[in-house]
């Protein structure tokens, strides 16, 4: 991909959907398209189905990992393409959203036989492709949505579907979750357990590798911090220039002191830590649940605005979402928001993929904790957190994060033959992050 | 994190300087003709057999050993020696239409065997050598795979059933994870395991014996083999030896008995789904003898197509297992319900909603004062007391201390019926289903059946084919134009 | 720092103990518990933990390897090392990273006077084992194409307070084309893919780690700035092929290792200032008394590699850390600090919680026992 002829940001982003797009046509039989956060990932796999069905005349099968991913899936599909028939394929006793059976071109179907036999879009999710019993006709096309989730093994499953793949992802985020014992491929960098991109590239190294090179959500401020410390070797940019979305607030007319956490933002920070004073807290930690509350009751208070290009809009529930490391500290949010703001997104980060919110406050992962552990560092999981914003995101801890990390060993289980310390990797991740913060001094000490 | 069981039963274990029960059920399944096998290496050299100890549960161990398990001949006539026990023991159960079961004393012990078993197996000279690596094979695959009943190391055993007041990792010694569960008399507990700790109870001996006691006696045999010594003088030379591997060997084959009788005197409930495992276990032992006598290969490496199968095997033993476990046992129950993941609490306002002609919705608010709880809307669950009825979760709002979820009968809404006003109910997102590893089985064969170039093993990437449709100019546009 | 300085202050510290040279396995095991003041103590004083548990604590002394073992693990390597090398050069060849071209190979220890048992001869035989190592590798940092590609049992040095520390990989590798040497690590370790075990992949790990550092020394040494560069994170362990003499070959990045161990010696001086700071003038570490006072991190992973473990243990459990329940509980339990405070608030006895975060704990151990006794 060269950066140097194409002159904006929108045109780098288009020019690399034209090339995913391009591989269609010649022919390509597999595609990896690796995806930082917010790069419009959804928006190819639309785009790449519309086109097999709309303009190739073919039989397209999406795959995506949750139940959820293919209903928002069918939806925007249905939606943006009136004209093109969708189909979504589940369960016999699957409750689907009300809204999805509103739409006209998109149909229901519960057993593999009411799924057309000609050129149609189809959806799903992995686990039920898998089930299929007997065989349909094959499809020329299989996007794979999030595919850095989805293990190998799973993969295999689903293979012999299609002709052409196209394994759309985001390598920086939560890797797939297998819980048994894997000890006998661990040793295999395409094991059964091992993200099936990673694997195809693998055992397939010239596979076709393609990146999204801009992203639409991140601005330039927080990329500065995200890519070097989540995507060291994927290259992108935002697409936002700098300064073009930003927070207005009225001046309050009695200070407080998490005013300097709104104000930082004001003045063009898309990524602030706000620091508590030092304290070992364990999971539930009152005064930061109450110190997140707070900057949202604040944010409210002092009327703030979003200026998005040259769309102003007030901040509302709708505009804020929380994200945290633990159940219990969700609760401990939801507790403390009032009716007025019950509105505003708190989850967990496992629920937080695939969503944003121009604003985003975080608990911190390690805050309060006597130790750092692997759980705890994982790198996709504080990537997750960190790139929901398309304006700001407070970063809300107790103090000594840093300093826990510099103390910490990781504890270096090491497989055979494979250079990837995921452990490592996460510590180095959330060191980086604390520095960064410190060195452009985005601290706000309360 | 938060506070879980495992930590409470610890302080529990280390305030009373004694062991204490985390499981309410037995959790595994004694076969009351199991073999208790202890092997002891030499140091660094994991593939021998230096002596071995060899009983069923509840009697005495024949015991062997070889004078220098770097001899060769005499290390695989060791190995026979076990081959002809394991042999024998296989075939019993066999043709009782059951499964054999090998206890050894740890997880270094399983390691152990593991690697002999994929050494042995592929063993050229000798048929009864590799014999035994392909029987004890079988264990071996087995071990990893969740709810199996082949291979027990006695730690896990009884670490899935006693907490200790010591660290998880200091329980791989069965020594002091004994000595926790009956704490001698009169002496501090700590003193105690650390005494325990010096025994050594894996397949290694301690290297200060071997410095001060082996070494010289192993020394003296070969330097007598290699003089030319008499039959006689060797024989006593080996016997020194086999006198010192005894010291070593003896107490970790009472030791691993004594686990076994632990959990088969003290634990008299029966996990529920006993009779489930068992036959599980029956049926894929008969499997594997079936393969072995029709000739079929052990891989060394997984292929794509054998990898898939076992790692979807593996995940669908553990859910079932896991699942199983959580019906039956409280402790389990407990563990589940603290970490949210089972729903527990009262109801509340149990209704038939009319929708349409002949067409009701029956639901019902559960209050549940979980401090965390791991639901969300759409998700589904299972009544506990009966899997039956199944439920969809329509809402779910936290009200202070408490949470309201709302639930809707989507399964068994007549074979069970709406629950009762104030009755307490628990609901689970799953229930084992035997069924699921079978039915996956036959799944998988048909969708591995044909493999693609993808993960076709030394495959080809087949050649890009262009389309013969006429491409477009600007291909985002045209896309584009499909709105 | 001035060496000499440096060099009395440890004395001091040190007290009626010798200095001790801690080798690639003392350098290596510091960085692995970063928190655990008095392992950090006792290595830049120049005492290991072995030595510490008998003569300071009057431990026992335990043999830490089996003669069987030990006779094994001389074998594999006299197996690799003889004939020039033969086999390791083939194993090498095979792996496609040398051509049958690259055989140069020089045996450091041939190089220098056989060592000896009188003390004097002893280092003019060690100072030539380390002249000749710098010549070889002077010699590749200046690109000479003669340099050769494999030099066994280099004498290379680690800093720790401006003090060096003599470590002696099994062996160092370049080919021709290489930059710089990478090391090697030979080790009797069953090598069984993913089921090696994993105390012994993170020991080799650790130690060639070590190699990476001490060839970060000497390049600097030369003049090199780009260090990292030149001699990047990676080292080569040969490990056993499981029941015979053949080796395999693995390529390692040790990102992780070399970087916890360059953070080890760069906060060595950080250390010794407020280890004196710590205790009282003219105490020494050599009275148990004293080493007692300094804080230990006491936790699962100690037992793996230092021999203090048992009594680091005996006196945690003493005081009550919850770490002795494990590493999750002294995450746990650590607003209540101890476990007889976790027990009180379990229990509700005692004094009431004193901080949130004690209310906080007390409720979640309260619901969580009153769940176990439910259950059991």
């Amino acid at each position: 991909m060269t950066v140097s002829k194409i002159s904006t940001p929108e045109a780098r982003a288009q020019e690399a959907i034209r090339q995913v797009l391009g591989t269609q046509w010649d022919g390509e039989p597999a595609v990896r398209l690796d995806s930082p956060p917010g790069a419009g990932k959804t928006g190819v796999v639309e785009r790449l189905a519309a086109q097999s069905l709309g303009t190739m005349n073919e039989r397209c099968m999406i795959a995506t990992q949750t139940n959820e991913q293919a209903f928002d899936l069918a939806r925007r599909i249905a939606t943006n393409y009136p004209r093109l028939n969708a189909y979504l394929f589940a369960r016999k006793d699957l409750a689907t959203p009300q809204d999805l059976s509103a739409l006209a071109n998109l149909t229901i179907v519960r057993s593999k036989d009411d799924l057309p036999q000609g050129p149609c879009i189809a959806i799903s999710n992995a686990v039920k492709w898998s089930w299929l019993k007997g065989s349909v006709p094959s499809f020329d096309l299989q996007i794979i949505d999030e595919a850095f989730q989805l293990p190998d093994y799973r993969f295999q499953q689903i293979v012999g579907l299609a002709r052409r793949f196209a394994l759309v992802g985001d390598p920086g985020q939560i890797a797939p979750v297998v819980t048994c014992e894997i000890e006998r491929w661990k040793c295999d960098k395409a094991g059964p357990h091992v993200a099936c991109p990673f694997a195809l590239t693998e055992r397939f190294p010239q596979v076709v590798r393609l990146t999204l090179p801009v992203s639409r959500r991140l601005v330039p401020d927080t990329v500065r911090f995200v890519q070097p410390a989540f995507y060291p070797s994927l290259q992108f940019e935002a697409l936002a220039a700098p300064g073009s979305r930003s927070l207005t607030l009225t001046l309050p007319v009695a200070r407080k002191p998490i005013d300097a956490a709104l104000d930082i933002v004001r003045g063009g920070a898309s990524l602030v830590s706000v620091e508590l004073p030092p304290r070992i807290t364990g999971e539930v930690d009152e005064e930061l649940s109450q110190t997140i509350v707070s900057i949202i009751e604040r944010l409210v208070e002092r009327r703030a605005g979003l200026l998005i290009g040259d769309q102003p809009s007030p901040v509302d529930a709708n505009s804020i979402g929380v994200v945290c490391a633990h159940v219990s500290q969700v609760s401990a949010v939801r507790e403390r928001l009032p009716r007025s703001l019950s509105g505003v997104f708190v989850e967990t980060r496992d629920r937080f993929q695939g969503l944003e919110r121009p604003l985003m406050i975080v608990h911190h992962p390690l805050s309060g904790r006597a130790d750092a552990s692997e759980f705890h560092l994982d790198a996709g999981r504080l990537c997750v957190m960190m790139s929901r914003h398309c304006v700001a995101c407070w970063l809300i801890s107790r103090s000594g994060v840093e300093e826990r990390l510099l103390r910490h060993a990781p504890a270096g289980d090491r497989v055979l033959g494979i250079d990837v310390d995921g452990e490592y990797e996460g510590w180095r991740a959330h060191l980086y992050v604390a520095q960064e913060l410190k060195g452009a001094n985005r601290v706000v000490t309360l | 994190m938060a506070v879980d069981l495992e930590t409470i039963a610890r302080l529990v274990a280390f305030d009373k300087g004694k062991a204490v029960p985390i499981a309410s059920d037995l959790q595994i399944v004694i076969q009351p003709d199991a073999l208790v096998l202890c092997c002891i290496a030499l140091a660094g050299e994991d593939t021998t057999v230096h002596v071995v100890a060899c009983g069923s549960i509840g009697k005495p161990a024949e015991f062997l050993s070889v004078p220098d398990p770097r001899f060769r001949d005499d290390q695989y006539d060791l190995f026979a020696w076990i081959g002809q026990r394991i042999e024998q023991y296989y075939a019993d159960c066999r043709r009782r239409g059951t499964h054999p079961q090998i206890w050894v004393s740890s997880d270094a012990a399983v390691k152990h065997l593991d690697v002999l078993s994929d050494r042995l197996r592929y063993n050229r000279e000798r048929a009864d050598v590799r014999r035994l690596g392909e029987l004890l094979t079988y264990a071996t695959e087995r071990f990893p795979v969740g709810g199996q009943q082949a291979l027990y190391a006695a730690t896990s055993a009884l670490r899935q059933h006693y907490a200790t007041g010591q660290q998880a990792a200091e329980d791989a010694h069965l020594g002091t994870l004994l000595t926790w569960i009956d704490p001698p008399r009169k002496t501090n507990i700590l003193a105690a395991v650390a005494l325990a700790e010096q025994t050594p109870m894996g397949m290694k001996t301690d290297p200060e014996f071997d410095r001060t006691k082996l070494d010289p006696v192993v020394r003296a045999y070969n330097e007598a083999r290699r003089a030319g010594a008499s039959t006689a003088q060797l024989k006593r030379r080996a016997q020194n030896i086999h006198d010192a591997l005894m010291t070593v060997v003896s107490p970790i084959y009472d030791a691993t008995q004594a686990a076994v009788e632990i959990l088969r005197t003290r634990w008299p409930r029966r996990l529920l789904t006993a009779p489930q495992l068992q036959d599980r276990e029956a049926q894929e032992f008969d499997n594997f003898m079936q393969s072995r006598d029709n000739g079929f290969f052990l891989p060394t490496r997984d292929k794509p197509k054998a990898a898939a199968l076992k790692l979807t095997e593996r995940e669908i033993a553990l859910q079932t297992v896991e699942a199983a476990v959580c019906i039956g046992d409280r402790v389990a129950l407990a563990k589940a319900r603290l970490a949210g993941r089972i729903l527990e609490g009262t109801i509340e306002n149990p209704r038939r909603v009319w929708v349409r002609p002949r067409v009701f919705e029956s639901t019902f608010d559960l209050i549940s004062s979980q401090r965390v709880l791991r639901i969300r809307p759409r998700d589904e669950l299972i009544l506990l007391t009966d899997p039956r009825q199944r439920v969809l979760v329509r809402n779910v709002e936290r009200q202070g201390r408490r949470t309201r979820v709302q639930l809707e009968i989507i399964k068994g809404k007549n074979a069970v019926g709406l629950p009762s006003a104030s009755s307490i109910q628990v609901f689970t997102p799953y229930v084992p289903d035997w069924n699921s590893l079978t039915q996956a089985r036959i799944q998988l064969a048909e969708r591995l059946a044909v493999q693609p170039w993808t993960h076709a093993e030394n495959g080809a990437m087949p050649q890009r084919v262009p389309s013969q449709l006429p491409e477009p100019a600007d291909l985002l546009a045209a896309v584009e134009a499909l709105r | 720092m001035r060496a000499s300085t440096v060099d009395s202050r440890i004395a001091a510290l040190r007290g009626s103990l010798g200095p001790e040279e801690p080798g690639a396995r003392g350098l290596e095991r510091v960085a692995r518990n970063p928190e655990c003041m008095r392992l950090r103590a006792l290595t830049i004083v120049g005492v290991t933990p072995a030595t510490a548990a008998k003569e300071i604590y009057g431990e026992p002394a335990r043999e830490e390897q089996s003669p069987f073992a030990l006779a094994l693990g001389n074998q594999f390597e006299k197996n690799l090392f003889d004939n020039s090398a033969a086999k390791l050069l083939q194993l090498y060849r095979d792996a496609g990273r040398l051509t049958t071209n690259e055989c140069k190979v020089a045996v450091i220890p041939d190089l220098a006077p056989p060592l000896s048992s009188d003390p004097r001869k002893l280092l003019v035989s060690l100072g030539r084992r380390q002249s000749e190592t710098i010549r070889l590798l002077r010699a590749k940092a200046a690109g000479n194409k003669d340099a050769p590609n494999i030099i066994i049992k280099p004498r290379m040095f680690v800093r720790l307070l401006g003090i060096g520390h003599a470590i002696e990989p099994d062996a160092l590798i370049a080919a021709d084309a290489d930059r710089f040497y990478r090391p090697i690590e030979v080790k009797s370790y069953p090598d069984r893919a993913g089921k090696t075990d994993s105390a012994d992949v993170r020991s080799a790990c650790r130690q060639a780690a070590v190699g990476v550092v001490a060839l970060r020394e000497a390049i600097r040494e030369f003049g090199f700035r780009d260090v990292d560069v030149a001699v990047p994170a990676i080292g080569d362990l040969v490990l056993r092929v499981p029941g015979s003499m053949s080796a395999k070959l693995r390529s390692m990045t040790l990102r992780s290792e070399a970087a916890s161990l360059e953070r080890a010696i760069d906060e060595a001086p950080r250390n010794l200032d407020e280890l004196e700071a710590m205790l009282a003038p003219g105490a020494s570490l050599d009275d148990p008394l004293i080493l007692d006072q300094i804080p230990t991190s006491y936790r699962t992973s100690c037992k793996e590699h230092c021999a203090l473990a048992g009594k680091c243990k005996q006196q945690a459990c003493a005081a009550g850390e919850p770490a002795v329940i494990g590493d999750m509980a002294r995450e746990l339990l650590a607003p209540a600090g101890t476990v007889t405070r976790a027990l009180d608030l379990m229990n509700g006895r005692g004094v009431p919680p004193r901080t949130a975060e004690e209310v906080a704990l007390a409720e979640q151990l309260q619901e969580a026992f009153s769940e176990y006794r439910r259950a059991v």
